[in-house]
């Protein structure tokens, strides 16, 4: 752990909004910020009409370097002459409009908070290196992210020659722009097919995965749909009768419209997995399968995820082809999180939350429990001690689903009880604080939710409510995850969570 | 023929010397272990058993263990107490209470013991020992290059590895120790926060279904939901011209949901709740994954192999050497050469079966232990380098402990048991090895000669009568045991020439020269026939007091030692004051010339014995072989 980070600026709260970046007005719509810009956009074309044969310029050399693109991607082995071609048509670009579009950016404030080498250890490529499309590295600084993490720096450029990948990073290091960047970058925007297939195992992290190529592909004409249970089938066929190029979704769902004829998948020719292992586990396995059948034989796969069991490698050696296997992982815990456990008895756990709520600083906290009543009366209770609270489990309404899942993402609450619907994947930057109120019994299931918080290298701390019948389970976790989980102290020196 | 007549008496000579220095350790073993142990196997066995679980105990021997184990499959070089320097493969360490080690393919690269450019370049023109076992007595310094021993280094060596193959959550964590069972702290309120009632058994109520989240939050903290769909998906386009689409996808839907499914994703999907119905909870759902029974994260599997291979290793250390010798014995009564070969083989078959049974509970604990302490020196062991010559100090620590450990046994007792020890797992080591790698043809021309040993029960009374009255002096004679020690040293560190006869020098006394087996293979004889133990016995009784149980022969050939042993405890004290090494210098120098001229002709001996021995497979050639022992005998005496 680093102390001589004299920087201390506190992260205020409530703030958060996908990865690496946050919006400054939460509450406000983010399409209505748009606007303004669009205006001044108009009217600084309208104010210098000396201008305007430079922008037919720019358009062309635009158009030309998207077919070189196209072709050197279609091709796997490409010729040294397109390479020269292309690095001269790209300096050329560079040269002429790299100040005009780089000015034009609305680049977020930058984010100064502490991070780990998680992210930071990287070999010092630049998005730019990647021969990216322009209106892609647009959304990707417009988005906030500065460079790219070390599974964005391996994976980015094998994914765009077309392997197959089997990749395996730690919680929140930026493995779904390794995989959403590579996607929007193969996309011909002008063929009105679906080209790409995210799958995820569940709707709040298909909600999560949708929004962050949407905001990655503003500047793009590429549609983007998401589609799971829980919500209207007929509103989503009637989407899919519209043009979609990427299809976000859980497994079940998607194979149900491409079944009907509904989801063409002929032409789909990258399919993503992420949280790969458990789309792997039995209950989502026979979809998984079916769908791959669905796809042509030229697909390419790419799965990703913090976790990987053996189970996961008589599949890779099924459905894989040659597949680069990408291992950043030489501990499986992050080492920006500090954990700790207090020893409590079962009447004492909200006694022992309450000091924790009037100790801690909190940006926001996300608290497990392992049953849905329990979710539920305990969110109660703690609205009534003082704290704004919402909570989430997979027996509500998907409506009321959705919305505590936006609502809390943009910061309008402080504290989130749930089960492990929420362990998998979700990214809320503002997390700080993981409070298992109920102790999980399975290592996996206990790396993933001390994973919601300290996202993207940021510093975290969880707290784990240990009983007398938890014991061995954390004794188990400890050995399994190799770590190791301390008796929490009186006071917690901030510096290790809040930097 | 001169010079091979020449060179005859010194070889007797020498082979006569520790013939009587092995008869007077047996005189004086029975006199110090008498009424104090069992002179049994099975008293043997448990005595090994505790010095092993003593040892355990030590931290330095852990380390010790640690570091030994990463050389294994490395190159190193040993240097041994005579100056020479060996270099090979290191393949294996005896632990038990002193510390021996066994190379592969080792080479003399530097001889110490000889003088002479011509010496020494005959020695390192001759080919590599397949096996070679250095006593720990003999042990000087072990060197080794570019050995990872730290953790960070394997850690570096993994990492390598970690790019090429898909790395499963077990390999990455490293299962790491951890405390398990250890005392949790109970979790104490604050003085000023004192036990609150009203936070106690909130969860005993039935759930209000009444709470609406969303309306309390609003109305206490003003929170207001924004969420819009179109943030996530795609936008839905309404209105009259899409009213056939409308019902056209109403229909598809219907369809879908009211198809039938076991599948519980499909189902939940479709609006169906089957997870209710099995009452799976939300983290099997979501966050873990099944691993079904077969498959183990854990390291389970790893565990199962290393017992399998530990079980394979200590099986061979401690009953190879035994079951060895009782294989021979069957060998012995039989007739045929065909017939000895196949029933050899059979009776070692079997007898590996016995003796897989019977270290059945043995390997369980000692290995289950010996695990548990690698463990431990992974994690404890400091990153630095280390050097095995600490680790011989460390062995006399190991061996003083014992001695304050084991109130029973004097202090010159336990220097026996160490022997013992070393002489017991020497021979086991080296005698595994050699009868997996031997082929039928081999064990065809062993058998023959052992056979052909079987009527020269005469004879062999005869060697022991003179070996007793020999004894005698030597006990009167402390200089005589120093020249001893001297040669033992010098020929030990003698490689042989041929693999047949380095074997059978190993499967019985590595370093003796191939004329003591015929002595060795005698008492196995003897004790086979009772009525030729009762016979010799009974002549000799003028000379030592008999035992009503013979050893067997394995332990015995332990306690022909005793008398280095004796010789070299009173020495210990002299080492440390400057003056005594002078003499002990001084001393030896004379006699040293006197080995150096007999290992000339020893190994001119050995080039007509090769002939000589194939010859004994003929009857007549063993007459002649004989009375041309018996005179040299003679001359050895006069000369002593």
């Amino acid at each position: 752990m680093n102390h001589n980070n004299n920087n201390r600026a506190r992260y205020p709260p409530g703030m958060g909004l996908g990865r690496g970046g946050f919006n400054p007005n939460p509450s406000q719509n983010p399409n209505l910020n748009q606007n303004p810009s669009l205006n001044q956009n108009h009217h600084a074309f309208q104010a210098r009409p000396p201008y305007h044969h430079q922008q037919q310029r720019v358009q062309y050399v635009q158009r030309h370097l998207l077919q070189q693109q196209q072709q050197q991607w279609l091709r796997r082995d490409g010729s040294a002459a397109v390479d020269e071609v292309e690095k001269t048509v790209q300096s050329e670009a560079v040269d002429s409009s790299s100040q005009d579009w780089k000015a034009r950016l609305k680049i977020p404030p930058a984010d100064t908070r502490y991070k780990t080498e998680d992210v930071t250890a990287t070999k010092g490529n630049e998005f730019e290196d990647y021969f990216l499309k322009r209106e892609l590295l647009m959304g990707i600084y417009e988005k906030g992210f500065e460079r790219p993490s070390p599974i964005q720096e391996e994976s980015i450029p094998i994914a765009l020659t077309g392997s197959d990948i089997l990749a395996r990073a730690k919680n929140g290091t930026g493995k779904t722009a390794a995989f959403c960047i590579p996607a929007l970058e193969k996309i011909d925007q002008d063929n009105n097919v679906i080209q790409v297939v995210i799958l995820v195992p569940t709707r709040e992290l298909a909600l999560q995965t949708s929004q962050v190529c949407k905001e990655l592909a503003k500047h793009l004409k590429i549609q983007v749909m998401v589609t799971t249970g829980g919500t209207s089938l007929k509103d989503d066929i009637m989407r899919l009768y519209q043009p979609v190029h990427l299809l976000v979704g859980t497994p079940g769902r998607i194979l149900d419209l491409a079944k009907k004829g509904v989801c063409i998948l002929k032409d789909c020719a990258m399919l993503v997995m992420d949280e790969a292992d458990k789309l792997l586990s039995p209950e989502f396995q026979p979809s998984i399968e079916q769908l791959i059948h669905c796809l042509p034989t030229t697909r390419q796969i790419l799965m990703f995820s913090a976790t990987f069991p053996v189970t996961v490698k008589d599949f890779k050696d099924r459905y894989l082809r040659k597949p680069y296997v990408i291992n950043l992982m030489d501990e499986l815990t992050l080492k920006g999180i500090t954990q700790f456990y207090a020893f409590v008895e079962e009447r004492q756990k909200v006694h022992c939350l309450n000091t924790l709520f009037s100790k801690l600083q909190i940006n926001q906290s996300i608290i497990f429990c392992n049953s849905v009543n329990r979710v539920e009366l305990l969110a109660k209770k703690i609205t009534e001690l003082g704290y704004s609270c919402f909570y989430i489990h997979a027996k509500m309404l998907q409506d009321h689903r959705n919305r505590v899942f936006h609502d809390f993402r943009n910061g309008a609450c402080r504290n989130l009880v749930c089960t492990d619907l929420f362990t998998r994947g979700i990214d809320i930057q503002a997390v700080n604080v993981v409070i298992n109120f109920d102790f999980p019994k399975n290592a996996e299931t206990y790396l993933h939710r001390v994973g919601r918080s300290g996202r993207f290298g940021h510093l975290g701390l969880a707290v784990n409510l240990i009983t007398y019948e938890d014991r061995f389970n954390l004794y188990r976790i400890e050995q399994e995850l190799g770590t190791e989980i301390k008796q929490i102290p009186p006071q917690i020196d901030q510096a290790i969570y809040c930097r | 023929m001169n010079l091979q007549q020449a060179g005859q008496p010194k070889s007797s000579n020498g082979y006569g010397h520790r013939k009587s220095e092995r008869e007077g350790a047996t005189k004086s073993e029975n006199k110090i272990l008498s009424g104090k142990l069992n002179a049994n196997r099975l008293a043997n066995a448990g005595a090994v058993t505790g010095s092993k679980g003593g040892s355990y105990e030590s931290p330095s021997h852990d380390r010790l263990v640690y570091v030994t184990t990463c050389l294994i499959g490395h190159q190193v070089e040993v240097q041994v107490k005579n100056g020479s320097i060996y270099s090979g493969i290191f393949h294996a360490t005896n632990t038990d209470k002193d510390f021996g080690i066994i190379l592969k393919m080792a080479r003399l690269t530097k001889d110490g013991s000889l003088r002479g450019q011509k010496s020494g370049t005959e020695f390192v023109s001759k080919p590599p020992l397949k096996i070679l076992i250095i006593p720990a007595k003999d042990l000087v310094q072990v060197t080794a290059q570019d050995v990872a021993i730290t953790r960070d280094g394997l850690a570096n060596e993994s990492h390598h590895d970690m790019h090429q193959e898909i790395m499963v959550d077990s390999l990455i964590s490293q299962s790491r120790h951890v405390d398990l069972g250890r005392e949790l702290k109970p979790w104490v309120p604050d003085e000023e926060d004192p036990q609150c009632p009203e936070l106690e058994n909130i969860f005993d109520g039935h759930w209000n279904r009444g709470w609406d989240q969303f309306e309390t939050n609003e109305a206490l903290f003003g929170v207001k939901s924004t969420f819009n769909e179109e943030l996530y998906t795609t936008k839905l386009e309404k209105g009259p011209q899409t009213r056939e689409l409308e019902k056209q996808a109403l229909r598809i839907a219907r369809e879908i949901e009211g198809e039938e499914t076991q599948d519980l994703h499909l189902a939940e999907e479709r609006g169906l709740h089957l997870h209710e119905a099995f009452d799976i909870d939300e983290e099997t759902r979501f966050s873990s994954v099944y691993r079904g029974k077969h498959v183990d994260d854990s390291g389970f599997d790893e565990d199962i192999l290393f017992d399998s291979h530990n079980s394979e290793t200590f099986g061979d250390e401690t009953f190879g050497g035994v079951f060895g010798s009782v294989v021979k014995r069957p060998g012995e009564i039989s007739g045929g050469k065909g017939n000895d070969g196949a029933r050899t083989l059979a009776n070692s078959s079997s007898m590996d079966h016995t003796q897989s049974c019977q270290s059945n509970t043995c390997v369980d604990l000692s290995r289950s232990g010996s695990y548990d302490h690698a463990k431990q020196l992974a994690s404890e062991l400091p990153a630095k380098s280390y050097s095995t010559s600490d680790g011989e100090s460390r062995i006399q620590e190991n061996l003083n402990s014992n001695q304050h450990g084991d109130n029973a046994i004097t202090k010159e007792e336990n220097p026996i048991q160490a022997e013992e020890d070393v002489q017991l797992s020497r021979s086991e080591d080296s005698q595994g090895p050699l009868y997996s790698k031997k082929d039928g043809s081999d064990k065809g021309v062993l058998s023959p000669n052992a056979s052909s040993y079987a009527p020269s029960s005469h004879t062999s009374s005869k060697t022991h009568e003179k070996m007793g009255s020999h004894g005698d002096l030597i006990e009167g004679s402390a200089s005589g045991k120093a020249n001893g020690e001297t040669k033992s040293v010098n020929s030990r560190g003698i490689p042989s020439g041929s693999d047949l006869v380095g074997g059978i020098a190993a499967s019985s006394v590595p370093g003796l020269s191939p004329s003591s087996s015929v002595c060795s293979l005698s008492s196995e004889k003897s004790t086979l026939n009772p009525n030729a133990k009762e016979f010799k016995l009974n002549p000799n009784a003028k000379s030592f007091i008999p035992s009503p149980a013979r050893p067997p022969t394995p332990v015995s050939d332990g306690s022909f030692y005793f008398p280095t042993n004796v010789t070299t405890v009173p020495s210990m004290p002299g080492m440390p004051v400057g003056i005594g090494i002078g003499p002990t210098f001084a001393g030896p120098q004379p006699i040293i010339y006197n080995p150096q001229v007999a290992q000339m002709p020893s190994q001119g001996y050995f080039h007509p014995n090769a002939p000589q021995y194939g010859q004994l497979l003929g009857h007549p050639r063993q007459s002649l072989y004989m009375p041309s022992y018996l005179p040299e005998m003679q001359y050895k005496g006069r000369d002593y």
